[in-house]
């Protein structure tokens, strides 16, 4: 159908509302052209057209369904969780570290020793250690090996070789081999038989009090009237968790107390009198220095 | 529909969904209501919904609540003809846009739902008819019907000024 002066509104109309085909619509634009009398309706009708305000549907939020509207609930499920899931683990390698503790210097002539210092300690049959406690400072003219065992075949040596002299000798090959930090550790500095190899008291300043805080911690060079308990991992590389030392006083306080219980029910008993009040009881990577 | 699809639908068509129930009942409460209904609606028919005919079910059915619910309490009035009121009667002369809102206002509730449905949604005239259960036939008349009265106010206001 043409587009003419009897039927132009309706293709007007439908101009408007775009339902035209693109033919009709080329034809409306030519009649409008050729009638300017009727340009005007057009544009009115043109104005007739809505245009979209900017409404925003109120509380919208509450419309969505399914997983956004449970996320909240979830994260707060996950978080209280995660917390009992950490307060579970921590708790069982406390108590495990307690366990392999006691299990550990149970064993009949087994003890741990520290190394000297930067190196891992080292675990040797308490036979092979008849070391008695010693002046152990880095003394210059030290006897290498194979003068102290000279010196013992000559009879000016009571023992053949001090403990550093083994490890030098290559008598604890296996030792070293397992000589690191398992992160849970008892160390018992009572009686001369079980004494760490590397840990020598100053016989000339026996009523000295050794130092409680290593300089690992407190990063001070240990002086040299300092016992070798003070010296022990003094590594500039040591890691802080594994030199940190607490301080337990077990008159003092309940938490002392208990772990001097604990380390007394768990050690043999000392056999030097001079190190029978001081005891180290190491929890995870922290040792407890209890009196 | 799955869950996600279905906000997806929530996102795009709830706010034209509430400006075209807003438009028509005039009244906030009830386009809001309108609007939440025909959601709930759509989600208990989700699997049987597809989500490329959601926003047409949307309005299908806001569209008839909004019906039922005028029909009901009868606030709309349905007028043929536009009150004699004059222009100049209503203050000062304000912009186009706001005199398209109260000649606009001046239809009666089919022949401003077909407009706004045209106008502020693109429906063709086949999807109109489907969506209001309307013949193609009276949904052309009816909008035609419409643009002539709107062009007409327009042209009153025009007129006076």
């Amino acid at each position: 159908m043409d587009i003419n002066r009897n039927n132009y509104e309706s293709f007007f109309l439908r101009w408007v509302d775009c339902e035209l085909s693109a033919l009709d619509r080329e034809q409306v634009e030519n009649f409008v052209r050729q009638n300017p009398d009727l340009e005007k309706e057009l544009v009115m009708l043109q104005h007739t057209v809505l245009v979209p305000n900017d409404i925003v549907c109120p509380d919208k939020e509450s419309l969505y369904r399914g997983e956004k509207r449970r996320a909240v609930p979830l994260i707060w499920w996950t978080g209280i969780a995660a917390g009992v899931l950490a307060l579970l683990i921590s708790g069982w390698l406390l108590l495990n570290g307690n366990k392999k503790v006691l299990e550990r210097n149970n064993e009949p002539g087994q003890h741990l020793v520290k190394a000297e210092a930067g190196a891992a300690p080292k675990r040797i049959s308490a036979a092979a250690d008849p070391v008695q406690p010693e002046t152990k400072q880095e003394q210059p003219g030290r006897l290498a090996p194979a003068d102290a065992k000279e010196q013992f075949a000559a009879g000016r040596r009571k023992t053949p070789l001090r403990i550093e002299d083994k490890n030098a000798d290559g008598v604890q090959k296996q030792a070293a081999n397992i000589g690191k930090y398992s992160g849970v550790q008892q160390d018992l500095l009572a009686g001369t038989d079980r004494r760490p190899a590397s840990i020598a008291i100053d016989a000339s300043a026996p009523a000295q009090k050794p130092a409680l805080v290593t300089p690992a911690i407190n990063h001070q060079p240990p002086s040299a009237h300092q016992p070798a308990l003070a010296r022990a991992d003094t590594n500039e590389n040591t890691d802080i968790g594994e030199a940190a030392i607490l301080i337990f006083n077990g008159r003092d306080n309940p938490v002392g107390a208990m772990l001097n219980k604990t380390a007394k029910a768990s050690m043999p008993p000392a056999t030097d009198k001079r190190d029978k009040s001081r005891r180290h009881l190491n929890i995870g990577l922290f040792q407890v220095d209890l009196k | 529909m799955t869950a996600d699809e279905y906000n997806d639908c929530v996102k795009q068509y709830a706010d034209g969904l509430y400006r075209f129930m807003l438009k028509t009942t005039r009244q906030a409460e009830d386009a809001h209501d309108l609007v939440q209904s025909a959601f709930e609606k759509l989600w208990e028919r989700r699997k049987e919904v597809n989500a490329a005919t959601a926003k047409s079910y949307l309005f299908t059915i806001a569209y008839h609540k909004m019906i039922d619910q005028t029909r009901k309490e009868r606030r709309i009035l349905f007028a043929d003809k536009l009150p004699e009121t004059r222009a100049t009667e209503r203050g000062p002369t304000p912009g186009l846009k706001q005199v398209l809102e109260q000649a606009l206002e001046r239809l009666n509730e089919r022949q401003r739902s077909l407009v706004m449905l045209k106008d502020y949604e693109g429906y063709s005239y086949e999807e109109i008819s489907v969506i209001t259960g309307l013949s193609l036939a009276q949904v052309r008349v009816n909008l035609h019907r419409a643009r002539i009265q709107l062009k007409e106010y327009l042209v009153s206001i025009e007129y006076v000024l």
